[in-house]
């Protein structure tokens, strides 16, 4: 439910209600900050049914936005409600993404799916997809990926999810990825930019498809990041010993951080966690509740840990730097990337400040 | 953010039981509490406990286990995954388990109360809650404190030597100020040599619940507990203090009634606590002849503005009049400290 709501929530023009009580409702409206409605479910109207609150509710968020989306929580969703009968005259798209279907990613792809994205053969632009609200690195990717498009020559076009409402019926036939996890939009998508092997790839990619597309220079922003990424780490090797890492968070976004810490660091990357997937590489686990995070930090013994508030708190005494969500008690104001250029130089930049600041000998 | 813009008739504010039962459960400090639901519900009050715990460096995160109901379990029903969380949540040796139902599993029909049955080496509480099926935040936070005394009447009663045993009922888990509330009670209680005997139940290991039923007082969180008080399987007729000290003539209220349900001379006590509020008064001096207002005039606050020599007007400058109230002589201190800075 949270990452339909989450989705949904980054269209302009897109109001959404969530289809429960106020504690399902707290939840993503304390994580999104954004105007989000509610039908405060009760006991009540659980039992008789609460078509008709949806409906108000419904026809309270309308005169703010221009269309709405309701989102079904559990209970409504195993009573079986006929929501879309219910709102037929209404500019409403139901839905359903009750939490008991899974994780984050389910949420967003049901939301995308339900908006019933269009794409526009004849439109231009590059789309921009796995931008969700839930990822810290969700803006700061948004922006570096338009950046780097236009640095090639191209236009940035509809994303998912984001922008205007209308912009899911005009999607472009082709889209670059910013977190493989939540990467739902239609069309072909040219690769995501998590490293700069992954920037140069997705980039000729595109190159190749259109001839107005230059490479060149975001291969010169590579080739220039590439070198001050070897200059520091080699820098900071001089009088220190590669960290021993445990990484937690979307598989693509570890797996991502893991190769930067062994290309740059030669770290030994002991734990990959993954929150949103099976163990597929060497030394990864599947890293989805306290239990198994514990455990593997237990194991490994990291002195560097990539990841959220929980894997902090869980070894407070490794050097941290943010990875996933949630990222509590720190300010995060600015719109950092892990995509693209600037992401790579600002994740080694994270690393290299948070183990010095660890380890002053 | 913005507020709920939901219809106007229907109250927004009273949460999921869910959050309030979890707010007891997980201050038992050897519990393991299972959420009998999707592993979103789980996540998401993880999530916000977190965030009040940053607030307390080096405090213990609780063990918290969800039984992932999916979309298997709401076809098929979901016993058999609670029955496995179980075996792991025993595996780990806690003090006690406490099993929190969600909406989903109260839709569905589980029966966790027959699962958790089958469980013989750790004492189970199952909480009847069912997410917002049953009520908002306090009907959950009650129905654990009263799933807690009902286990406490099967425990054994620790040996505490001779003393009377004072409990403090229902301490608020999320309220940043909890343990220097619970300090000051000790600290008043120190002035008739009394100490506190029991926290029921924040951070008290489970086996001291079993001092719940021979206990000589109560002193309640506020008057609201008065109801699941009235249920605890403690002696006929043992007294009760509905509430923690409020306010300059509260705090000296409060030693005058512990003293008078204990049978103790309280005179001594409440005249040292009156010349340390002198002291406190003292050091706020500055502030006398201050214009302020008190948002909702609270009679404690007014009482404090008055002894300061301040005046009360609605045209003076705001000063933070928290709710819940600061509690004894050091919330006073706290909060004169707070005005200073306001003025």
């Amino acid at each position: 439910m949270v990452g339909a709501v989450a989705a949904l929530s980054a269209y302009e023009g897109l109001g959404v209600v969530v289809h429960g009580s106020s504690g399902c409702w707290f939840y993503p409206s304390s994580l999104l900050r954004v105007d989000l409605g509610c039908t405060d479910l009760s006991s009540t109207d659980a039992v008789l049914g609460a078509e008709k609150r949806v409906r108000e509710t419904v026809e309270a968020m309308l005169p703010r936005h221009r269309a709405v989306a309701v989102v079904n929580t559990c209970v409504p969703g195993i009573a079986g409600e006929d929501l879309a009968g219910a709102l037929g005259d209404l500019p409403v798209t139901v839905v359903d993404a009750p939490g008991f279907l899974g994780g984050a990613w389910i949420g967003h792809e049901r939301a995308i799916a339900a908006l019933g994205p269009v794409v526009d053969e004849e439109g231009g632009g590059v789309g921009i997809d796995g931008l969700s609200p839930l990822d810290p690195f969700a803006r700061g990717n948004l922006f570096e990926i338009e950046r780097i498009l236009r640095l090639a020559g191209a236009t940035p076009g509809a994303r998912f999810a984001g922008g205007a409402v209308e912009s899911v019926g005009r999607a472009a036939p082709v889209s670059v990825v910013a977190n493989p996890a939540f990467a739902t939009g239609p069309g072909e998508r040219a690769g995501d930019l998590l490293g700069l092997d992954a920037v140069l790839a997705t980039v000729g990619r595109l190159a190749d498809r259109d001839d107005e597309i230059d490479p060149g220079p975001v291969a010169a922003e590579c080739a220039a990041a590439e070198e001050r990424c070897v200059h520091a780490c080699d820098k900071f090797l001089r009088r220190h010993d590669p960290p021993r890492a445990a990484i937690f968070g979307e598989a693509a976004y570890v797996d991502a951080a893991g190769r930067l810490l062994d290309r740059y660091l030669g770290a030994d990357c002991a734990v990959l966690g993954y929150r949103d997937a099976p163990p597929t590489a060497p030394g990864s686990v599947r890293a989805d509740d306290l239990d198994s995070v514990e455990k593997a930090l237990a194991r490994a013994e990291p002195d560097l840990v990539l990841g959220s508030s929980f894997e902090r708190r869980l070894w407070p005494d490794a050097a941290f730097v943010p990875l996933a969500p949630p990222l509590r008690g720190r300010w995060r104001l600015a719109a950092a990337p892990l995509a693209g250029v600037e992401g790579v130089l600002a994740l080694v930049e994270g690393v290299l400040n948070a183990c010095t600041a660890g380890r002053k000998a | 953010m913005s507020s709920n813009p939901s219809p106007s008739s229907t109250p927004r504010s009273d949460g999921c039981t869910l959050a309030g039962a979890l707010s007891v459960a997980s201050a038992v400090a050897d519990g393991v509490t299972i959420v009998h639901g999707p592993s979103g519900c789980s996540h998401h009050h993880v999530s916000l406990l977190l965030t009040s715990l940053l607030d307390r460096p080096g405090a213990r995160l609780p063990v918290l286990l969800s039984d992932d109901l999916g979309e298997r379990e709401v076809i098929f029903g979901g016993e058999d995954a609670l029955a496995l969380a179980l075996d792991e949540a025993v595996a780990r040796s806690p003090g006690s388990i406490a099993v929190l139902p969600t909406c989903v599993s109260e839709a569905i029909g589980d029966d966790c109360a027959a699962v958790a049955e089958r469980v013989r080496s750790v004492p189970v509480v199952v909480v009847p809650v069912g997410g917002f099926l049953g009520g908002g935040f306090y009907e959950g936070e009650r129905a654990a404190l009263a799933a807690y005394a009902e286990l406490s009447a099967r425990l054994p009663a620790p040996d505490t030597g001779e003393g009377p045993v004072i409990a403090l009922v229902g301490e608020k888990n999320l309220e940043y100020e909890a343990d220097c509330h619970a300090a000051e009670i000790g600290r008043l209680l120190g002035l008739l040599d009394l100490g506190v005997g029991l926290r029921f139940v924040r951070e008290a290991p489970t086996a001291s619940f079993g001092l719940l039923p021979r206990a000589d007082l109560l002193v309640l969180r506020e008057p609201g507990m008065g109801g699941i008080a009235d249920c605890f399987p403690v002696r006929p007729r043992t007294p009760r203090i509905h509430g923690f000290p409020v306010g300059l003539s509260g705090t000296l209220a409060f030693l005058e009634r512990c003293g008078a349900a204990l049978g103790r001379d309280a005179a001594g006590a409440v005249e040292d606590e009156a010349g340390h509020q002198e002291a406190v008064l003292a050091r706020f001096g500055g502030l006398a002849g201050a214009r302020v207002s008190l948002s909702g005039a609270p009679r404690w606050a007014v009482e404090l503005a008055d002894a300061l020599g301040m005046v009360v007007s609605p045209a003076g400058v705001p000063v933070p009049v928290p709710e819940p109230a600061p509690v004894g002589t050091a919330g006073v201190a706290r909060l004169l400290a707070r005005w200073g800075r306001s003025l």
